[in-house]
């Protein structure tokens, strides 16, 4: 096969130590943020396994009117403001509705009203505070949300810097890309194996890559660009949110009169008409019984690219109100781009292909940021540099895959808190994710004493496994939903509890195949020294 | 030599043997290090973001030229990064971004 024409020598070597220096800063926090970031992909599918009270039964057809009556029953609602209905999914059944109550003094605002309701049988569900927090955990834990105000400009920049990584790692690669590109090599020396896992991973990879690293760096960094628009004092905020969603500018009229208009089901019937293979997913109500009540539905197809919607429609008769609706798949650019970027990167297209398609990915990635590591120190183990030198390269490896690899049985072992903390305990959030982090810290600390890296792997691999089948265990004792009776009716219990099933069965295989290396990976301070250690291992070994 | 020759034909590099850490004749250091370091982090932001927000004061449709800008500006940093580090010079880096985001500031604030 043809090579294609590589960079110059400076330009190779300069570009290779940029792709060195930013891989091996930021290769662990890229690690966390791809592998906590897969699991996040699924936050909205976890929700019902962290959180039993969502384990009722899904319907799709139930009366909101009467739904909001009730509400307003309770706690009579101020139909002035604005309501908002959050409707039930397969994968979350409760309906929940959100208001402002009528306040008693005219100078105080009233109280913001907060409902969770089973759409079956309309039955209130107990009030609580949110005390779940396994999906919330690995999102925040996705773009270092647990750093205040900080955590997501660092992601920013580590997701800005992945993007020079993945240029400078392409132009130094440009010469092998097509010879190497199906170069799956388990045989040769180490540094080969780890190079060849490392570039051929990368180029599968490289599309998505890409796509992650430059919307990553939006969501962290549009603060960034945003500094020179409001310093110009050219642009109306204001006028550009209007035309990225022009429903936020509806102005109505402050004291509207009571008025008849057609029900919420109607409306949401039309919906499901004019907008075939959409699903409302939620809805604001304005002036609801008033005379110029209207209804905003948000939509989302989750197949194309372009399937978010905000229909406007007014509630006397029906009609979408084009000015300030955002139609799918007929949209001004500005919403166009603006929906692309979050579809892409949240994976909210192509149905749950994408998301399983996006996990593997992630999965890939992450195995290419440790083999990225693991070459960074194979091609540092030998004579041209010393002890000192050696040692240090040693220990960041030991580290980095420490912090790395404990993350398996760190997840598993927060899917676990989270059945048996007790539910009603105050402060239950915090407790789960002491309990998640601090556990991490300890397999961290943990691994900081195997000087071997297979040995750290293994160990890792068969903790983390042991962990993983535990998790669908301890939510059937704790939950009484065992995962052979959720199959048919919460499907999403099932999904959670065999996916860790599954892992837990190929982790514990695939640790019995993991040949643990007889030395260790610890250099030794001369070359005299590791005759001596071989030769030790291998009388040892021996006999 | 010998080295190159252990590790396998993938270290051949245009018919010269690189050894895999970078060769260090090549690489700045101390202060003109930190230069170049600057020039791709600052001067890269400093032109990749001014260039589409002057292209949306000068747009009739400002909007569609800011959200372009949303892609586009981290796009063009991270290549800004790259070219600062394919050009031998540093001040010639310096240069062509200087010569980007004066004019697009100009033209912003003015």
């Amino acid at each position: 096969m043809k090579k294609l024409k590589g960079l110059g020598n400076r330009t190779y070597n300069v570009m290779f130590h940029v792709h060195t220096v930013t891989g091996i800063v930021l290769s662990f926090a890229l690690f966390v943020v791809f592998y906590a970031g897969a699991f996040a992909l699924f936050y909205h599918e976890t929700r019902q396994w962290e959180d039993p009270d969502l384990r009722v039964s899904y319907i799709e057809n139930f009366d909101l009117d009467v739904a909001v009556a009730k509400v307003d029953s309770l706690h009579s609602i101020d139909f002035a403001e604005e309501v908002v209905l959050t409707l039930p999914k397969a994968h979350n059944p409760v309906l929940r509705i959100r208001a402002k109550a009528k306040s008693t003094n005219d100078s105080i605002e009233g109280q913001t009203v907060k409902v969770a309701m089973a759409p079956s049988t309309l039955r209130v569900l107990e009030a609580k505070e949110n005390n779940v927090t396994v999906a919330r955990t690995m999102y925040d834990l996705h773009f270092f949300n647990q750093i205040p105000f900080a955590g997501s400009v660092i992601a920013g920049f580590v997701s800005l810097f992945f993007f020079l990584a993945i240029i400078s790692g392409t132009l130094i690669h440009w010469r092998n890309l097509l010879t190497k590109f199906y170069a799956f090599v388990r045989q040769g020396k180490w540094k080969v194996i780890w190079t060849n896992i490392h570039t051929v991973f990368g180029i599968i990879g490289l599309p998505f890559q890409i796509m992650y690293a430059i919307t990553g760096a939006i969501l962290g960094l549009l603060g960034l660009f945003a500094l020179p628009i409001f310093f110009s004092g050219k642009f109306n905020p204001e006028n550009l949110l209007a035309k990225l969603e022009p429903s936020t500018v509806i102005e109505l009229s402050e004291n509207p009169r009571n008025g008849n208009h057609l029900s919420i089901n109607q409306l949401l019937q039309k919906v499901a008409s004019d907008f075939p293979n959409t699903k409302v997913e939620s809805a604001r109500i304005l002036h609801y019984g008033k005379e110029d009540a209207m209804a905003i539905w948000y939509t989302k197809d989750y197949k194309g690219l372009s399937g978010r919607g905000e229909i406007v429609m007014g509630m006397k008769n029906g009609n979408i109100v084009n000015e300030f609706s955002v139609i799918p798949y007929n949209k001004s650019y500005v919403q166009d781009v603006w929906n692309y970027f979050h579809a892409l990167h949240y994976g909210n297209f192509g149905g749950y292909l994408i998301k399983v398609l996006f996990f593997v990915l992630s999965m890939i990635t992450c195995f290419m940021l440790i083999s990225g590591i693991l070459i960074w120190r194979t091609a540092r183990n030998n004579k041209k540099y010393n002890f000192k030198q050696r040692l240090f390269h040693h220990r960041v490896t030991k580290c980095y895959l420490a912090i790395c690899l404990s993350m398996f049985p760190a997840f598993a072992l927060l899917f676990i808190a989270n059945k048996l903390v007790p539910m009603d305990m105050p402060n239950r959030t915090g407790a789960v994710n002491t309990i998640f982090f601090v556990s991490w810290l300890l397999l961290t600390i943990y691994g900081l004493f195997i000087n071997n890296y297979s040995k750290q792997n293994r160990n890792y691999l068969v903790l983390g496994s042991i962990l993983s089948l535990l998790v669908p265990v301890i939510n059937g004792v704790v939950t009484e939903d065992w995962f052979w009776k959720t199959a048919n009716n919460l499907p999403w219990v099932f999904y959670v509890d065999v996916f860790w099933l599954c892992t837990g069965i190929i982790g514990l295989y695939a640790s019995m195949k993991v040949k643990v290396a007889q030395e260790s990976d610890r250099p030794t301070d001369s070359y005299s020294n590791q005759k001596k250690a071989v030769a030790q291992s291998i009388s040892t070994s021996t006999s | 030599m010998v080295m190159g020759v252990v590790f396998g034909p993938h270290y051949f590099h245009n018919n010269r043997i690189t050894l895999m850490p970078a060769n260090s004749k090549y690489l700045s250091s101390g202060w003109k290090r930190f230069n170049r370091l600057m020039a791709a982090i600052f001067g890269g932001y400093c032109a990749s973001t001014t260039i589409f927000v002057a292209a949306a004061v000068l747009s009739s449709t400002p909007e569609n030229a800011l959200f372009s800008g949303i892609y586009g500006s981290f796009i063009l940093w991270g290549v800004f990064m790259v070219m600062v580090y394919w050009i031998k010079k540093v001040w010639v880096s310096w240069s062509i971004l200087l010569l980007i985001t004066i004019p697009c500031v100009l033209i912003i604030f003015l």
